[in-house]
């Protein structure tokens, strides 16, 4: 660490780029205030608590345990590092700070920083310091013997060893998809008198001469009706979370109507009530009592991009299908989880031909919904 | 800031409400003790030092809402007011962000100005009443009515405490028109032209049962905690905290054991509804009514017991699965 670096400043970077956190320099800001005011200061699981306060932001395992992982790496190899050194560059680093504070603030200012400046540096010094290169030490022993036992095992650390799945890795996150769903509007005025128009109450007043009452009209009402279509075959189980999120955005956003049917590689005579079991809805059955001008349909498929390959049966029925239902729905959409760039030479590219195809990310799900709205 | 030391939240015992079943004073103004553990503490007092808002999350009936009045109380003992400020704000679905800030009743002033301009109002209004109508009508702020961010900006003495309750029930983009007024702790008051600014910052405590994801921006400038269920010796310290020398040791034990038992093996989801300390609290207030023998069978003989265990196991196949449990 060189002197003319901020307080923990690198710990601050270790810890958004290692652990994988979305930290702004605000944040940095934060620990800094939350240092002076003498929070996590007196040893180093106290540090660690203030930080998981101010930078951690769910209760998430995965993400927790990253950053509890990240904090003992970054202190173990800082104490290897310089142990001894650590007490006066603390002490050095954060006494500018203090005196900059002090030149610009008031007398009041003065008063109150001055139990941080002696207090600090050397609580910081005794105890952070001792306590933890013990227990620094007492860690490191033990992970010896387990190392040499597996020497044929090229050393990893855990981190890049074992990927998880975790929500946040998902090429749109659950805000973003309920946000997407409000673009899809189709406001029609209906239902009971509820709200107040004021221009034409205004314009009562006026010709009146006196305010009677006011004048009202039904509110808003969301009228779009979505077909949503869940292709549940093997190629998509990757893609379960994503697909289960979406189907749960959609029953809490506010359309007129949302139902949710599944079907394997392509819809075909019948539709599935649920992923896994037999309740079934004949196609030509549903697609009549379809509002022709309010419901849209929105397929979510890889289309076969994920395997690969033409499979001109399944260009074929899809097709048969988007045929079928064209007279009974207003627009399609397709979402696809597979990146765009692997449809080529795939069935999912001819697919695409046939309908409005949107990389299932948050560019193309907001692009679906613009074209669902037109 | 006034002169008086900084604010530190201490959770401490001696200043907790002394709860009795007599004083129906404190319950009904929501007045119980309240423990917090080390922690939350902690995460307290940095939210107040750094002025960030505290945003608490965990298990339905954890108490994430009591704390900031148990905040308000120690306070108002440990200061020697009466009432320390303390405004809470209930979010619900159709909330809006600028209802916390003040609502304007321009129905009410457009009411008043027609009164006055038809002259009929002589024939209606006592005198008292025309007084009235004519002061409203000279003073604009008497139209405003202020929200909870209106009332705790407008504190001037002591930090005020603002509660905003179930954050997550408003709609997605509820936090973030939010964000301006927190930060730069002002703001305006359209109809007027005035300009409300925070006289004391106050002290946010922002509750959420995570049932909507809450924006990034939104989550940055918080401090987060997540209230974890209390575990058995925690448990028992509530449970006296709240019952004092009415009901003996065995029985708060076996009571706590048996609670946490249930709250194991009585979800038949992973996701389903757990059994929370609310629960245990009113559990045990029913079981107060008892002689402790009395008490003891019950707590023995639960799974038979439908109403009772009603109390703590909400779904069917909950109560079932719990009974085929024991059985078993």
């Amino acid at each position: 660490m060189s002197k003319s670096k901020p307080p923990l400043f690198d710990f601050f970077i270790f810890m958004e780029e290692e652990a994988g956190l979305s930290l702004t320099i605000d944040q940095y800001h934060m620990l800094l205030q939350a240092l002076q005011g003498g929070f996590g200061i007196s040893s180093r699981s106290d540090l660690k608590q203030v930080c998981r306060l101010l930078w951690i932001k769910s209760s998430s395992s995965p993400q927790v345990e990253r950053f509890e992982q990240c904090f003992e790496q970054y202190f173990e190899q800082y104490f290897q590092e310089n142990s001894q050194n650590l007490a006066q560059n603390l002490a050095q680093n954060l006494e500018p700070q203090f005196q900059k504070k002090n030149s610009k603030g008031s007398k009041k200012a003065t008063s109150t920083d001055k139990t941080p400046i002696t207090s600090p540096p050397s609580s910081s010094t005794t105890p952070v310091a001792p306590t933890t290169t013990p227990d620094s030490k007492s860690v490191n022993y033990p992970q010896i013997p387990t190392a040499m036992r597996g020497e044929l095992l090229p050393e990893q650390p855990f981190r890049e060893g074992r990927y998880q799945l975790t929500p946040r890795d998902f090429p749109i996150t659950q805000r973003q998809i309920q946000q997407n769903w409000r673009y899809l509007r189709r406001p029609i005025r209906e239902g009971g008198l509820t709200e107040i128009d004021i221009e034409a109450t205004v314009e009562q007043i006026i010709q009146e001469g006196v305010f009677l009452q006011p004048v009202l009209i039904p509110s808003h009402v969301n009228r779009v009706e979505m077909l949503l279509l869940i292709d549940d075959s093997n190629s998509m189980i990757p893609f379960r979370l994503l697909s289960q999120k979406i189907v749960a955005t959609l029953q809490a956003s506010r359309l007129g109507k949302a139902d949710t049917y599944y079907f394997r590689n392509f819809p075909r005579d019948y539709l599935y009530l649920h992923p896994r079991h037999p309740d079934a809805t004949k196609i030509n059955e549903l697609l009549p009592k379809l509002h022709c001008n309010r419901t849209v349909i929105l397929i979510i498929s890889d289309a076969g991009a994920a395997r690969g390959g033409i499979n001109r049966d399944r260009i074929k029925l899809t097709e048969e299908f988007v045929e079928q239902s064209t007279p009974y729905v207003r627009h399609f959409a397709w979402l696809n989880p597979i990146p765009s760039q692997r449809w080529q030479y795939t069935s999912a590219e001819a697919i695409s031909q046939l309908v409005p195809m949107f990389e299932l990310n948050h560019q193309g799900f907001k692009a679906a919904m613009r074209s669902l709205k037109l | 800031m006034s002169n008086t030391k900084p604010l530190e939240y201490t959770g401490e015992q001696k200043y907790q409400p002394k709860p009795g079943s007599q004083n129906t004073e404190f319950i009904k103004r929501g007045l119980y003790p309240y423990l917090p553990s080390e922690e939350l503490v902690k995460a307290v007092n940095l939210a107040i030092y750094l002025q960030r808002p505290l945003l608490l999350q965990g298990e339905p009936g954890c108490g994430k809402t009591l704390l900031a009045r148990a905040i308000a109380y120690e306070f108002s003992k440990r200061l020697r007011v009466k009432n320390y400020p303390y405004f809470p704000w209930n979010i619900k679905s159709t909330t809006r962000a600028k209802e916390g800030l003040y609502t304007y009743d321009a129905v009410g002033r457009l009411r008043d100005a027609q009164l006055v301009g038809t002259n009929y109002y002589k024939d209606y209004l006592k005198e008292e009443e025309i007084k009235k109508l004519f002061e409203r009508l000279q003073n604009p702020d008497s139209y405003i009515k202020w929200g909870a961010l209106g009332n705790a900006f407008r504190e001037e003495k002591r930090r005020p405490i603002l509660l905003i309750d179930e954050i997550d029930k408003a709609d997605i983009d509820f936090p973030n028109d939010l964000l301006l007024e927190l930060e730069e702790q002002c703001f305006q008051v359209t109809e007027t032209g005035e300009t409300i600014e925070a006289k004391q910052p106050p002290i946010v405590i922002i509750t959420s049962n995570n049932e909507k994801e809450l924006p990034d921006a939104f989550l940055r400038r918080c401090i987060f905690y997540y209230i974890e269920f209390p575990k058995n010796d925690d448990l028992i310290k509530i449970v006296n905290a709240h019952f004092p020398s009415s009901l003996e040791m065995d029985l708060v034990e076996a009571a706590v054991e048996r609670f946490v038992d249930l709250r194991e093996k009585g979800t038949s989801r992973k996701d389903s509804k757990k059994a929370s300390t609310s629960e245990l609290l009113d559990w045990i207030r029913w079981l107060n009514r008892y002689p402790t023998e009395e008490a003891m069978d019950i707590i023995n003989n639960l799974a038979e017991n439908q109403s009772l265990l009603g109390a703590l196991l909400k779904t069917k196949e909950d109560q079932e699965r719990y009974q085929d449990n024991l059985k078993g």
